[in-house]
């Protein structure tokens, strides 16, 4: 009743109604946002198998302790090839929600990887099996790793003109900057007609070598940064 | 009580199919659904055996017995590497998935696992009479059990006696959407598919060429008017005349399979005749004589001629043959069993046989697979290769072979 009769108090007055003077100082400024991030710092829950055949005996002998987490993604799993990094980029990937399709192509993309390199083994001499590596995951770690800029460019308005200006990237970034980069080269059209899953083999391949299509877009960035590094002050 | 429902539904075999995701195209996959409760089913103890658990003592995954004649119930679950000139003729395209042709390429050897339908039929073909009426042999089984791969290793004990192999590899491919067919020149109410009947004959002169200097007609055929063979012609002679003359090839091919049959005990001659997926045999074809009407299979002239082999009125070889659920038509998979699957009129024809069933791994064959599978680095990284990896693997393929190889290609 109190804040009715300022209210009204203040519109007799004739004051310029601010939405600012309502609000205690001490409320949220969003309620809803500050939901969100209450739920955000629960852990997630784990995908350690060991952990989770756990009884309650274990439970009480203080070895595993009993905590909220957030609720799984509907993508996450125990299977033992589960990767998060692949995880990643099943989702960068993924077109108009249809993540079935983009994971089949990841698992046809780490089966063609692999089977390369198995081929190109068995068919090695004894000296040169020892730097085969067969695992798709660490080759497709390794190509990402390999693509991670330091440099980007932004927009910056000055005086009517937007300027592309050199940045470091940010470490949390990079990852998402490599795969985007992997994504772009994608893109690319090819005279020949080539299966989605062989072309994504022959990049993240080459780009575990320092070389390919990938590679040069990384380059390519890089340069267009060097290209502006007059405007680098303006940040 | 969810918890239990949940966990039959999983463990049910086709379910588990189903789960991987490499189930028949036509059915809807759920593949959250092995997600959502893995940790149900790895949280209860029930669900695991103790076989499971315990750990096993390293097998032999390899045998150096490279020939079937001699191999016995020891090399059962064993690898063996089939030597190079046999795997050209036997263990290629037409005879075997593709899927596993890729792989025998990229493990640079061709090998396959030493299984007891394949020794059992061996082991009868040796005892075999082989002037008596011939003996039918029929293989079948779930897919992906290695029906196929079966035939080929008794295909390779048949190369090694010196048999005359006919093989037909997928008779549906014969009368199912054929390039070009026409009327037949040798008989009315018959219709004749000639570039398939072409490819059947390059193929079949190819793995046979030896025995066939051997025949002679013995009839004398009229082709046209003017031309004509005579009686004694040999039959290498004919199959030259039909590359020439393409139309004539569907009639030489029921020639040659007449003379075979004739002469088959009187030259000593042992045939082994194979056809995968027999009931595709006996269907109805997409082969179109007036509007709304097809022609069954028995009206197509190569049809015929092979049909013409599982009859029991010959006598100097063997047939064998599977029984497929993917040969049957889409409203007639659900069993795989030969009777369901023949039909009444199929099983009149091919009656008396034989029948072997191919089963899935038996744990010791599974072990062994998985051996195999970690030598050639097919199976590897850190974790695949622990006890909680391989029983993942047991988990999704349950054990069938065909989804062994595809649950480790994960890895």
């Amino acid at each position: 009743m109190a804040a009715i009769r300022s209210l009204s108090h203040l519109l007799r007055q004739g004051l310029h109604l601010n939405a600012a003077t309502l609000i205690p100082k001490t409320a949220p400024i969003c309620q809803t946002r500050c939901m969100a991030q209450k739920g955000m710092t629960k852990p997630h829950p784990t995908l350690d198998l060991d952990a989770l055949e756990t009884t309650v005996t274990d439970m009480q002998s203080g070895k595993y302790k009993r905590k909220t987490v957030r609720y799984a993604e509907s993508d996450q799993s125990t299977v033992l090839t589960h990767d998060q990094i692949v995880r990643k980029f099943i989702v960068l990937i993924m077109k108009g929600g249809n993540k079935d399709t983009a994971r089949r192509i990841m698992d046809k993309t780490m089966e063609e990887i692999k089977r390369r390199q198995v081929r190109e083994f068995h068919r090695a001499t004894e000296s040169q099996k020892l730097q085969i590596i067969t695992d798709p995951r660490k080759i497709f770690n390794q190509a990402v790793n390999n693509l991670k800029p330091v440099l980007l460019v932004t927009s910056v308005k000055r005086g009517g003109i937007a300027y592309q200006v050199p940045v470091p990237c940010p470490e949390k970034r990079q990852l998402f900057e490599a795969m985007k980069i992997i994504k772009a080269a994608l893109a690319e059209k090819t005279n020949s007609r080539i299966p989605f899953h062989e072309k994504l083999a022959t990049i993240i391949m080459d780009a575990a070598e320092f070389k390919g299509k990938a590679m040069d877009r990384k380059i390519e960035i890089l340069k267009n940064c060097e290209r502006n590094r007059a405007y680098a002050h303006f940040k | 009580m969810a918890a239990s429902m949940l966990k039959n539904m999983i463990v049910g075999q086709n379910n588990i199919f189903r789960v991987i995701g490499y189930s028949f195209p036509h059915k809807k996959v759920c593949l959250n659904h092995y997600r959502c409760c893995t940790s149900i089913v790895h949280g209860n103890d029930n669900v695991r055996t103790e076989q499971d658990v315990k750990p096993r003592r390293p097998r032999v995954c390899r045998t150096t017995v490279s020939s079937p004649a001699h191999q016995t119930k020891d090399q059962i679950g064993q690898f063996y590497t089939v030597p190079e000139p046999i795997a050209k003729k036997v263990f290629t395209r037409g005879w075997l998935n593709p899927k596993l042709l890729q792989l025998f390429d990229t493990f640079n050897e061709t090998s396959i696992m030493v299984r007891k339908p394949a020794l059992e039929i061996i082991d009868l073909m040796k005892s075999a009479n082989y002037k008596d009426p011939v003996i039918k042999y029929v293989i079948y089984g779930p897919q992906g059990t290695g029906k196929s791969t079966t035939l080929a290793h008794v295909a390779h004990y048949a190369l090694e006696e010196d048999f005359m192999i006919i093989h037909v590899p997928w008779p549906k491919h014969i009368y199912q959407f054929p390039a070009t067919y026409q009327e037949s020149t040798y008989k009315e109410d018959r219709h004749d598919t000639l570039v398939e009947s072409l490819k059947w004959m390059n193929s079949f002169r190819k793995l046979n060429q030896h025995h066939l200097e051997k025949l002679k007609t013995t009839k004398k055929c009229v082709w046209t008017k003017k031309d004509s063979s005579l009686e004694g012609t040999p039959i290498t002679d004919l199959i030259e005349m039909g590359l020439d003359r393409e139309k004539h090839i569907p009639d030489i091919v029921g020639m040659i399979i007449r003379e075979v049959k004739k002469q088959a005990a009187d030259l000593g001659l042992k045939v082994l005749v194979v056809v995968d997926g027999v009931n595709s045999l006996f269907q109805e074809t997409t082969v179109k004589v007036a509007p709304g009407e097809f022609r069954p299979s028995s009206q197509i002239g190569l049809v015929q001629h092979f049909m013409k082999l599982l009859q029991n009125d010959w006598a100097g070889g063997a047939v064998l043959l599977t029984v497929d659920r993917n040969a049957s038509k889409d409203d007639k998979r659900e069993s795989d069993l030969p009777k369901y699957l023949l039909g009444k009129e199929g099983f009149a024809v091919l009656d008396p046989f034989i029948p072997f069933q191919t089963e899935l791994y038996s744990e010791e064959e599974f072990h062994s697979c998985i051996e195999y599978f970690k030598e050639r680095r097919w199976l590897q990284g850190e974790k695949g290769q622990t006890q909680r990896g391989i029983q993942q693997i047991r988990f999704l393929s349950g054990r069938n072979p065909y989804f062994v190889e595809r649950a480790c290609s994960a890895w």
